[in-house]
């Protein structure tokens, strides 16, 4: 597969919730290939409404929008859905059956590229235990290969649907805030390894944090955003309190709630960002 | 309540009368329907207070006993008993199986014409009972248990296709919209997404309906699907009531058998609902 | 061994063999053949039959037996709960531990009540363990071709239900009421009405309403032991292969359960 040159390309692109409400409004972006981007900002910023935005899974109101050398929206039902096998999107609360057993939930990471018949008779048989203990044991979650999904916590379904991405090896990684239910030590090998799994394959990744500290150690390119507008586009080095202080007390979207203090994981974050308000 | 604290001397009949209007009104019409229903009939109902027709009765009830007991007999029973069972199960599988292919269209999943189409389908299976289907079936099947098995199917996949349909539609979406999402096929992503979401409900209202099934097939038989019920109406055409006795025990028998095993599975798994 | 990496894959290797091994056998009891619906007989049985489903039968002859036949369908189904109520009120007012003092007091039943309602408790199993419609059957010899076999089968079966239910619902409400009664020295017929209906009447009819509506539905197929109504109809018209006729007892007969169902719920609800 030609490995592709522009990951994402937005141009005055706006996103409008169902009941009219403007999530994004004209959205200038450019993502290279292989570059790892952390999203940061205040709750109903907008970060959820990018990414799903890049997922395809929202069709933006206006604007151009272009995702792994394509326009999304204008190609047939068969490459749109070559796409989406190319994407991998880690929800905020992973959307996995509770009855599932983690080794299909895993391995459903697959179902894009293998026909339907393996995907059923996978259901019977597991027909790759080895690459799903693999990926689950990079994130020390191998001794779960055969519990159901409705014995773990929180923090491990993420870890599973995290799994599960890693598995489907997509070309564009998108993660919303895919350590929310972590310890921060937990929380901050987890993200470590999804940067470098992104680094040895070459792929894009754009991962929305409330933990600035995390986005700030582990990012090359870090945007912030508030209000449904892209704040700032920096390098991690450029980033200050000052900065992230007007970020965060710009608001979530329209006012709709007082913005809670971003999430830190204490302990691990320089003295001079603990407080960020 | 109010009423109690300022009169306490007020029965509970008295506070109820503001209902009672419409309740006497009701009540009057279902004694009246009663009594109408016995007068169309022409229900001999006289005859239950002659002592005659109680001897005749009993000398009736008299003729069933002894049952019918000896080894040959009790074997063809036990056999009939076995077809009873396994008409049942094939019956309940069947219905499983096109009750689930009927709730995807019945669930809106294939459009809004196919949903129509479907619940209208549904809606006939289920509103046949199975004996009228069975006698139907005897046409196209031909005498025995196989036709039984059709009715069987036919009407249960009516009732499991609405019921699957519903828990189809009380499945959260997320998990197979998040499948389709990463480029997954319809076929995959239902099985991967929302199948585990409701498999243990379809099971556990199959099992159910299986448990019915086991009674109903025992009388299938009496328009000639084979089983028990065939095998009673024979004997009493003939008038061998002992014969019959015997079928109507086995049947007695199965129940119970059937109600025992269920309040045990019940019993092991209480967060079921079996 | 990768197969048994899987824990769940013996057991379910297991059972797919026990599945195998159990349906060869079922399938032959059953005469699973589904070739046999193609066959030409039965091809041409069935087909002649659907073929005459168009038109329905319409003549006012039929519309008026078909008429005559619903309303002995309601009627058969009303009148034999109502005799199954009849059956059941004292049974159930024997049977329920809860109008026994010395239950009341003791815990539990003294031996010899025990020992009376034994008896009982199994006539009662029979009653209702027996489907209807074989009592139908048994029946009709006793009081003839007609719907008195099909009243007097459901008076038995759904005597036998309703008996059990009743003392059920009676021995799951408040007893406190009752054993006060009992207790002051009233007798078991006052503390019944006074201490236990007004608190379970609803239930009792509602439950009553829920069994009659199950009632008509099998009152709808007692025709096919003889027993009257639209079942009768229906049977005479499969026997002469008269699918006009058969078509238009199907509709009706689609309509009516519709009808109990809208009937029983509207019903149901008034008392809520």
């Amino acid at each position: 597969m030609i490995r592709p040159t522009i990951a994402i390309a937005a141009h005055g692109v706006d996103v409008v919730h169902g009941d009219g409400r403007v999530a994004l409004g004209g959205l200038n972006l450019t993502v290279r290939s292989g570059e790892r981007i952390a999203l940061i900002g205040p709750s109903g910023a907008g970060k959820t409404s990018l990414l799903r935005l890049c997922g395809l899974g929202i069709a933006p109101a206006r604007g151009r929008l272009t995702i792994l050398d394509e326009s999304p929206w204008s190609v047939d039902a068969r490459a749109l859905r070559a796409m989406r096998r190319r994407i991998g999107l880690v929800h905020q609360m992973p959307a996995i059956p509770p009855r599932q057993r983690v080794v299909h939930a895993v391995l459903a990471g697959a179902l894009g590229r293998w026909p339907w018949w393996r995907a059923l008779s996978s259901l019977v048989m597991p027909a790759d235990c080895d690459g799903a203990e693999r990926e689950l044991a990079r994130l020390a979650l191998a001794d779960r290969l055969f519990d159901r999904c409705d014995r773990l916590s929180g923090g491990q379904l993420q870890r599973v649907a995290l799994a599960r991405v890693l598995y489907q090896r997509p070309d564009l990684v998108l993660a919303d805030e895919p350590v929310a239910a972590m310890d921060p030590a937990l929380a901050d090998s987890t993200v470590s390894l999804l940067v470098a799994d992104a680094r040895e394959r070459g792929a894009t990744l754009v991962a929305s944090l409330h933990a600035v500290d995390l986005a700030l150690r582990h990012f090359e390119r870090v945007i912030g955003i508030g209000n449904g507008q892209i704040r700032f586009d920096l390098p991690p080095q450029q980033i200050d309190t000052a900065l992230l202080d007007h970020l965060y007390s710009s608001g979530g979207s329209h006012g709709a709630r007082p913005d809670p203090a971003p999430v830190v994981a204490s302990g691990l974050s320089g003295p001079s960002l603990a407080p960020c308000r | 309540m109010s009423a109690h604290v300022r009169a306490p001397e007020v029965s509970p009949a008295a506070i109820a009368r503001p209902r009672c209007l419409r309740c006497r009104f009701v009540a009057g019409l279902l004694v009246a329907a009663v009594a109408a229903s016995f007068i169309y009939l022409g229900m001999p109902l006289g005859r239950l207070f002659e002592v005659g027709a109680w001897r005749d009765m009993l000398a009736f009830l008299g003729s069933f006993f002894p049952p019918e007991h000896s080894p040959g007999y009790l074997a063809r029973v036990a056999v009939a008993a076995l077809e009873t069972l396994a008409i049942s199960l094939l019956g309940t599988l069947l219905a499983a199986l096109a009750g689930a292919m009927l709730a995807l269209p019945a669930a809106g999943r294939l459009g809004a014409g196919a949903r129509t189409v479907a619940r209208f389908m549904l809606n006939a299976l289920r509103s046949v009972p199975e004996l009228v289907w069975a006698s139907l079936m005897v046409l196209a099947a031909g005498l025995g248990p196989f036709a039984g098995t059709l009715a069987l199917a036919l009407h249960t996949s009516g009732v499991l296709g609405r019921l699957y349909a519903e828990a189809l539609e009380n499945a959260p979406p997320a998990a197979e919209a998040s499948l389709v999402g990463a480029g997954s096929g319809a076929v995959a992503a239902f099985c991967y997404g929302t199948l585990p979401q409701v498999s243990a409900q379809w099971l556990a209202y199959a099992l159910y309906r299986w448990e019915m099934n086991i009674r109903m097939a025992a009388i299938l038989g009496f328009v000639g699907a084979g089983g028990l019920g065939a095998m009673l109406y024979y004997e009493l055409s003939l008038f061998n009531e002992g014969r019959a006795s015997t079928v109507i025990i086995a049947m007695l028998l199965l129940s119970a058998l059937v109600d025992g095993v269920s309040q045990r599975l019940r019993a092991d798994r209480p967060g079921r609902p079996l | 061994m990768i197969v048994m990496r899987d824990p769940a894959a013996l057991p379910r290797l297991t059972w797919s063999a026990v599945t195998v091994v159990v349906m060869v056998p079922v399938l032959s009891l059953a005469e699973f053949d589904p070739l046999s619906l193609l066959e030409a007989g039965n091809l041409h049985a069935m087909g002649r039959f659907l073929g005459a489903f168009w038109p329905i039968e319409h003549s006012a002859e039929f519309l008026g037996l078909l008429a005559r036949a619903c309303l002995e369908t309601l009627a058969m189904a009303t009148a034999g709960v109502a005799l199954a109520i009849v059956l059941a009120v004292p049974l159930a007012f024997v049977l329920s531990r809860s109008l026994s003092l010395r239950a009341a007091i003791a815990g539990r039943p003294a031996w010899h009540d025990s020992v009376r309602r034994g008896p009982l408790r199994a006539a009662l199993l029979v009653l209702r363990g027996v489907p209807e419609l074989v009592w139908a059957l048994v029946l009709v010899r006793v009081f003839g071709l007609g719907p008195a076999a099909g009243v007097m089968a459901l008076a038995l079966t759904y005597g036998g239900m309703l008996g059990k239910v009743y003392a059920e619902i009676l021995e799951s409400t408040d007893q406190r009421p009752a054993r006060a009664l009992l207790e002051a020295g009233s007798g078991r017929v006052a503390a019944l009405t006074y201490g236990l209906l007004p608190s379970c009447a609803q239930e009792l009819v509602s439950y009553t309403v829920y069994r009659w509506e199950c009632a008509l539905r099998a009152s709808v197929v007692m025709g096919f032991v003889g027993a009257g109504g639209l079942g009768q109809l229906m049977d005479q018209s499969m026997k002469m292969l008269n699918g006009g006729e058969a078509a238009t007892i199907l509709l009706v007969l689609f309509a009516l359960v519709l009808l109990a169902d809208a009937l029983s719920s509207r019903l149901r609800a008034l008392l809520a």
